[in-house]
Parts: C-alpha cells; structure tokens; sequence
C-alpha cells in the first residue's frame, strides 16, 4: 500500500499546513491586539514603557517608582480585563462551537438554546438573594444545565429530536420563557440600586469583572469545561451524522453528548455569571472558524477558542478606547453580530442550507 | 460466521410490526431484503443494528448475542451504510471516513497511522481516492453512497448493513452500487441490503428475504424466494420472474403482469 502511504502523508500535511497557517495568524493577531490593548486606554503607556514593565515583570525585576502609575494600569486593571475578555470570548465561541457539533445544526449557539438566558435567570436570582460568588456561579450553571434540558426535552416532545428546525423553535421558545422569568425577578427586587445594578450588568460588561479573582475562576471554568471537549476532539466529529451512525460506529452517544453538553454549558454559565449576557459570539465566531478551517473539531476547537479570544478582545477595547464611558459590551456585540450574521448566511448560503 | 435472527419480534414502543423472524444470513453472502412499503423492512433492520430495542428473541453473531456485545465490539463485526444522509457541515471525504475508525478507539482516543491507512485502503477500495480531499457536501449522491460504503469498509466489519442502498441513484450508480456489492459478498464480507426492486436482488444478491403482507418473513435462496407467486403476494400487483436465456450464470428479471 506504498501508494495510498505517499497519498496519506501528502494529503495529511496538505491539509494541514494550511490550517496551521490560519491558527498562526490568527495567534499573531491575538499577540498584537494585546500588545495594543496593554498600551491604550484613558491612561496611554507608549509601546516601549509596556514592554519594558513586561519584561521587568516577567524577570521578576524592581521597577522604577517613576513607572508605578503605568505599573499599576498595566497589571491591575487592563491585564486582568484582557485577560477576562479573551476568556470569556474564547468559552462562548467554543461552547458554541460544541453544541452545533452536538445537535448537527450551525444555527445554534448558546443563546438560542436559551442557555445565555437560564444561567441569567440563575444569576439574577443569585444577586437579588445575596449570594455569595461561589453561589451565584452554582445558580448560574444549574439554571444554565436546566435550560438546555427543558429545550431537548420539549424537542424531542414535538419532533423526536428529528427536526433541526423544531430545535432552533424550541430554542427561542424557552430563552423568551426565562427571560420572562428573569424580568420578573427583577420586578420583584425591591431597591432601586440592586436593580440597577442588574440591568447593567445583564447588559454584558468587562468593566468590573475584570480582575485578578475573578480571572482565576474563569480560567478553572474555561479549563474544565474545555479540556473535556479537547479530548473528545475527535469523537465529536462522529456526531455529524446523527445519534444512529454515531452507534453503529461505535460511538457510545450518551454519554459523549453528557461531555459536551456539561462542558459548554459550564463554559457558558461561567461567563453570564461573571460578565452578564454577550450574545452573538457563540454563533457567529463558530461559523467564521468553520469557514477558515472546516469542520473537523480537532482544528475547529483551537480556532473557536482563538477567533472568539480575538473578537471579544478586539470588540472591549473598542469600547474600552474609543466610545465614550463605559458602554456595555454586551450592546456591541449584538450590533456587530447581526449584520455580520446575515453576511455570513449570505456567503454560507449553498454549504449547508 | 453467521448473522442469525432468532424468533425476533420488533415494533415501536409497545407496537409489534414483525413478530417471529427467523433468518440466517452466512458471511460472504448478499442477503436482498424485500417487501412493501410500511410493512417492517425498515423497523426489522433497525432492531438488527440494535437502533430499536428487540421486543423479543436474539439476534446473534455465530454464538454471540449482539445484545451482550459492547458498542464498539459490535461495531468492528457489523457496519451501516446508510442512505445517503444529510449533514450541515462540510467535513472533508478522509475525515468521514476516518468516523468508521471509531470501534478502534478508546474514548478519547484519535486515529493514529494505522487508521489513517485502514481509511485509504477502504477508498481505493471503492476507486475514490481522488475524492479524499473533498468536502463530503459537495459531492453527487452516488459518490456520497460510495463514501459512506467505504465509511462502513473502515469499520473492518464481517457484516454490512445497507439500508436502500440504490434508491436516490440514478441507473450508472445503481449499476455501480450493485456490481460493489456483489464482490463485496464474493470477497467474503456478510451483506444485507434493503431495497425496492427485485431484480436489484438477482443483480448482486444470492439470499434474499421477503416479507408478507401478512408479516410472514420468507427466506431462502433468491431463485426458491423471489418466484412469481411469492412476489405477486408480497406486492399485491401481478409480476412474472423471467429467467434471462442464453449461457453462464443464472439471471433473472422481473416483468409486470400486464406484458
């Protein structure tokens, strides 16, 4: 089978020295939107100085008194928001990701399948308790897990899960109904401040997730959710034909769509506790990595974990530096993401409609 | 080794469709699975994959119960061919073949060289090696079919199972199809296929099985089981089994009543 070797190492590193190319590129753009983002912002640190902390921090290095200001910047506010931002992009783009693997259908996103919106409910009732952080993520995952169940369940209700359409239906059905839920506990919070301390920060914000604490425990979040998904990379690929193949190849489907559908949901409740609701990113970024690098998960995880790390970074430091105040980011995101959503069903049109 | 059904009743929820079936299919045989529509084909083949839950009786692999088998082991002795399906995402023809790789790994397991190379010989086994780089969704829906054969030739399997594998063909495909299926058989592979037209069955298939409108399940040699009376039954419309004249092997054509 000399043959068919030559062909498989050819076709083997064909393919993927022009994917790596787009996840090199993709790194490159992460590193020089960080770079800039260290440097911008009320307080500019000239690209030099912010390197130079870098380094001194990185070695461990006294830094001179005459640099504190920008020390303190750089390391206690916009180092830990960049961080948070990635994360959180990176997590609901992967989440995404892994769900439109699971339900075969690129339509669905966190959002839709009223995940975004359960774990909302959950941390919205988490606040008006006074919960602690620890609680308010429990709440959020639960809320989160209880959402996606209530969709499969009513789906295969309607359609024996059969329906791509009946999913997405289902989907927007139950996120309206916790919405709805959500909204009433906010009627039912009594002070003004707690309230509209809600509101905000269901908007979708950065501005006051962003630090050190709060990093870690998204980074563990990102973590466990992720590195499940990782390993079963390559399974997940096998889901693309349905329940049924997925068994007769082998495939043991529940308990692989149990990984994914914990994973991703903690991926997802994780960020809506810690940064309120941005919306957009787990359908839109899915999509644009699928177009970069096709579907198989293997090279679809990095690039969904980069491309959403990327948007979302890209997306707080617009707002960050450029629109006046603090602008929920949330807002912007669901700007961007509708028309780029419509471009993206226009150019994807003939692939999978 | 022999796929053998024994006193296998299948249906829906509480449902009985087929009760009572007893077949056995030997490896290096095509089994032709015939009977119309809405009687149970489909149901009986999906309790056979084990896709539905046996109401009663076994289905077995030589003295194994399928049913005692875990997912993967079955997988490595009994492979599906579905037709050819729809999916959203554009995933490369050597990636859906390298899926059939499954049964040979652990759960998080990837494929290594050796599946990698199972994969290749399985597409040139179906004489598509040029379509290895191409995304599954773009291709025709015989070049789809030949794919997820050799999806299912990656399994390593002892049985095929093919579910209509010529329906949404056009006549070159079909032809191709059941020219496949044939060596596949000859070649020593068990294949049990579904399909609407007799003369699909006395093309590539030696056993066959037809099933009733009564539920009865008649199995046998094609030339015992696809007579004229016995199909003129199952279907309900007058059809004559011609023997085709002339030397060689023997070959048969079905010709509506009304000729």
């Amino acid at each position: 089978m000399a043959y068919s070797q030559t062909l498989a190492r050819r076709g083997f590193w064909a393919g993927l020295s022009r994917d790596a190319l787009a996840l090199g590129a993709m790194v490159l753009a992460l590193g020089l939107t960080i770079a800039i983002s260290l440097c911008l912002g009320s307080h500019n640190i000239p690209l030099e100085e912010t390197l130079k902390l870098v380094w001194l921090k990185l070695t461990g290095q006294e830094v001179d008194p005459l640099y504190r200001r920008s020390e303190v910047v750089l390391f206690a506010i916009r180092l830990p928001r960049i961080l948070m931002a990635f994360l959180v992009g990176a997590s609901l783009s992967l989440a995404g990701a892994a769900y439109q693997a699971l339900f075969r259908n690129p339509m669905v996103s966190p959002d839709i399948l009223g995940v975004s919106s359960g774990a909302g409910v959950g941390a919205t009732l988490a606040i008006s308790w006074g919960l602690p952080t620890l609680g308010l993520h429990f709440m959020a995952f639960v809320f989160g897990l209880l959402a996606v169940f209530l969709v499969l369940f009513v789906t295969h209700l309607v359609s024996h899960g059969k329906s791509l359409l009946v999913l997405i239906l289902v989907g927007v059905v139950v996120s309206a109904l916790f919405g709805a839920l959500g909204s009433f506990v906010k009627y039912l919070s009594v002070d003004d401040q707690t309230l509209s301390s809600m509101v905000l920060w269901l908007m979708g914000s950065f501005a006051h997730a962003g630090s050190w604490p709060n990093v870690s425990v998204m980074a563990l979040a990102f973590c466990l959710g992720g590195i499940p998904l990782w390993l079963t990379r390559w399974r997940i690929n096998a889901l693309a034909f349905g329940e049924e193949e997925a068994q007769s190849m082998g495939v043991g489907y529940e308990r692989l769509r149990l990984v994914i559908i914990i994973g991703s949901t903690l991926l997802t409740a994780s960020a809506v506790a810690l940064c309120g609701l941005i919306g957009w990113v787990g359908l839109i970024i899915p999509h644009l990595s699928r177009f970069l690098v096709g579907p198989n998960f293997g090279r679809l995880c990095p690039a969904a974990v980069l491309g959403g790390g990327l948007f979302m970074l890209i997306v707080d430091s617009l707002v960050r530096v450029a629109l006046p105040g603090e602008m929920p980011v949330g807002i912007v995101t669901s700007l961007v993401g509708a028309p780029l959503f419509i471009y993206i069903l226009c150019l994807g049109r003939k692939t999978w409609i | 080794m022999d796929l053998i059904l024994e006193n296998v009743s299948c249906g829906y929820g509480s449902k009985v469709i087929l009760a009572g079936v007893n077949a056995t299919i030997p490896q290096g045989q095509a089994f032709g699975l015939l009977g119309p529509n809405g009687i149970g084909k489909t149901t009986l083949f999906k309790a056979i994959l084990g896709f539905l839950p046996l109401m009663a009786g076994r289905v077995r692999l030589d003295s194994a119960d399928l049913k005692s088998l875990s997912r993967s082991a079955r997988a490595r002795l009994m492979a599906y061919v579905p037709q050819a399906q729809f999916t959203p995402f554009a995933f490369r023809v050597l990636d859906v073949v390298l899926m059939g790789r499954a049964a040979y790994m652990g759960f998080w397991g990837r494929p290594g060289r050796a599946d990698l190379r199972a994969a290749d010989i399985s597409l040139a086994r179906m004489g598509i090696d040029f379509l290895r780089e191409r995304p599954f969704t773009e291709l025709s829906g015989g070049e789809k079919q030949l794919v997820l054969i050799a999806r299912a030739l990656a399994q390593e399997p002892r049985f095929l199972m093919m579910d209509e594998p010529t329906s949404n063909l056009d006549f070159g495909n079909q032809v191709k199809v059941l020219k496949i299926i044939r060596d596949l058989a000859k070649a020593g592979l068990g294949v049990v296929l579904t399909t609407h037209y007799p003369d699909h069955v006395f093309q590539c298939a030696s056993q066959a099985g037809l099933l009733l409108p009564n539920g009865n399940l008649i199995v046998g040699p094609y030339e015992s089981v696809l007579t004229s009376e016995n199909l003129s039954a199952a279907y309900g419309a007058p059809v004559s089994v011609l023997k085709w004249p002339g030397a060689g092997e023997d070959f048969r054509v079905c010709r509506p009543g009304y000729f």
